[in-house]
């Protein structure tokens, strides 16, 4: 099977694949030589896990997500969205974010916190405009999701966020989310709470 | 003209020399502690040791009170009363010899000392330290700082790391304890916590103090800080994609472990990046750092009222302008 790397993160390898005739994308967790060889597979094995389990729930709540082909201990074969991430879109001179992307993106994260989701790294890069005319919105990147209730996870995801757009997109985005989230109140009250703790009064977005 | 800094924020009092970049003196003297630190009693101890110190520095560097030009010392993060003597010993000397006082941010001086050492130019720095736990590089036009891009979400890993060995009972209770714990160990699970470029440490003590009493000292030790410094690791190997920055500096206490420079130096490796850890006196407290960032204020910046010269338990580092080159 050739495969060509189409890009490269601080934690995974991303691979254009064909696989079972679908035109997929491997996403591979490659080893850190800097960490010991148990620790390093216990987090990579462990992440390749929650990434696939989160998907699929995703899937089933109905979250826009790419869909499981194959999953190893340290890959997942998924299949590819064709399309920009938001961060690109914003990215661009003058752009402004698509108001649909926004609101699907806030319903989206509101559908994954009600059913105690936490996304982990919910920032624009991690938002898909798909290129077809429905210009659908996915999620990706569920690498450092985590099943939990905790509030204060919940209030992370907002925060990156909220670091990372204007303040009118993130309204947009905020009151989408309200509107769609069974516990919108108490999370939001722990994002005001977070922003008030010493550490983060002076923090903005990086770059 | 030779330039003085005063560094009093924890157990250690630091007075250093630095001249044109030189470093002239680095003298030093630390409260010597078993487990924990009482404020009041070691600003006493910096209080007494005071005079004696700065004789010595003067006399290593070969200079007298007279030659010094300007005066840096530490406004803070730090310990209020500690704090206090060095800035009260600093101001007290600028006032009766007329010379300009510069208040220094501790965490800016540990990286800047850095720096410094390494000829580096825009490194992206990682600053561990007992009470904080940052990646940081210069970034902000026109307000320059040293931009946050990833932090702990509670306690700085030196502080986790001083807890275990208290829990553990390794005398004394700190890194270097749990660091010859852990040599020979074997690895069990822990909980790992990475959010982006931020990292939690409570959880990881937590756990491992539980299990303690089920596992050898030795195993747990090293799993730990296998766990800590990876987090660490990770947190910083993706700030460095982020920034492109081509240059990488470890500053603080933390930064004289000897497994986090080696797995750090892995990380700089696979990205041609380059790496620079200080030596040890550079990352423990000292004075010569503060000396060499009020070096810097004195040749860039305008010089500070009276009334900015106070002292701040909770500096933020990104509250600094960094006015130099």
């Amino acid at each position: 099977m050739a495969m060509k790397m189409i890009s490269e993160g601080a934690e995974a390898r991303i691979y254009a694949a064909m696989i079972f005739g679908i035109n997929a994308i491997l996403k591979y967790r490659q080893p850190k030589r800097y960490r010991i060889r148990a620790l390093d597979e216990a987090i990579r094995v462990r992440r390749t896990r929650i990434e696939a389990r989160t998907l699929i729930t995703a899937q089933g709540l109905g979250v826009k997500v790419p869909q499981i082909v194959l999953v190893g201990r340290f890959g997942i074969f998924t299949t590819r969205i064709n399309g920009r991430t938001l961060a690109d879109i914003l990215g661009d001179n003058g752009a402004k974010a698509p108001a649909k992307a926004l609101a699907d993106s806030g319903r989206y994260l509101a559908m994954l916190h009600s059913h105690n989701i936490v996304h982990g790294d919910f920032t624009p890069a991690n938002i898909m405009v798909s290129s077809n005319d429905a210009k659908d919105t996915y999620i990706i990147d569920f690498g450092l999701s985590s099943f939990t209730a905790s509030a204060e996870d919940k209030a992370l995801d907002l925060l990156l966020m909220k670091r990372s757009l204007s303040h009118n997109d993130f309204q947009v985005f905020a009151s989408s989310y309200k509107a769609h989230c069974d516990d919108s109140d108490a999370v939001l009250e722990r994002l005001r709470d977070i922003e008030r703790r010493g550490r983060y009064q002076t923090r903005t977005l990086a770059v | 003209m030779p330039v003085l800094g005063v560094e009093s924020s924890a157990h250690t009092l630091g007075i250093g020399i630095v001249d044109e970049g030189r470093i002239l003196a680095n003298e030093k003297i630390m409260y010597k502690i078993r487990s924990g630190i009482i404020p009041m009693r070691v600003a006493d101890f910096h209080a007494r040791n005071s005079a004696v110190l700065l004789k010595r520095a003067l006399r290593k560097a070969h200079v007298g009170i007279d030659d010094i030009e300007a005066i840096g010392y530490t406004k803070g993060p730090g310990l209020g009363p500690c704090l206090r003597v060095g800035q009260v010993i600093a101001r007290t000397i600028a006032v009766e010899r007329g010379l300009p006082l510069y208040p220094v941010n501790h965490a800016v001086a540990h990286i800047e000392v850095t720096k410094h050492l390494a000829r580096f130019n825009d490194p992206l720095a990682l600053y561990v330290s007992g009470g904080n736990s940052q990646i940081l590089a210069i970034a902000g036009e026109p307000f320059r700082h040293y931009h946050i891009y990833g932090e702990t979400f509670d306690i700085g890993v030196g502080n986790m790391l001083d807890s275990f060995a208290r829990e553990a009972g390794l005398i004394p209770a700190w890194g270097t304890s749990v660091e010859k714990a852990a040599l020979g160990g074997s690895y069990i699970e822990m909980p790992y916590t990475v959010k982006g470029m931020d990292f939690a440490f409570t959880g990881l003590l937590t756990h491992a103090a539980k299990v303690l009493s089920k596992n050898s000292i030795k195993n747990v030790a090293f799993s730990l800080q296998e766990t800590a410094f990876s987090m660490l690791c990770e947190a910083t190997e993706r700030a460095l994609l982020l920034t492109h920055k081509k240059e990488l500096v470890v500053s603080g206490g933390v930064a004289q472990s000897s497994r986090l420079r080696e797995m750090l130096g892995m990380v700089a490796k696979e990205h041609n990046v380059k790496f620079y850890a200080a030596p040890n006196e550079f990352n423990s407290d000292n004075g010569a750092m503060i000396a060499i960032v009020a070096e810097k204020m004195h040749n860039f910046m305008d010089k500070p009222g009276l009334d900015e010269c106070t002292i701040e338990q909770r500096y933020r580092v990104d509250k600094v302008k960094v006015g130099w080159p």
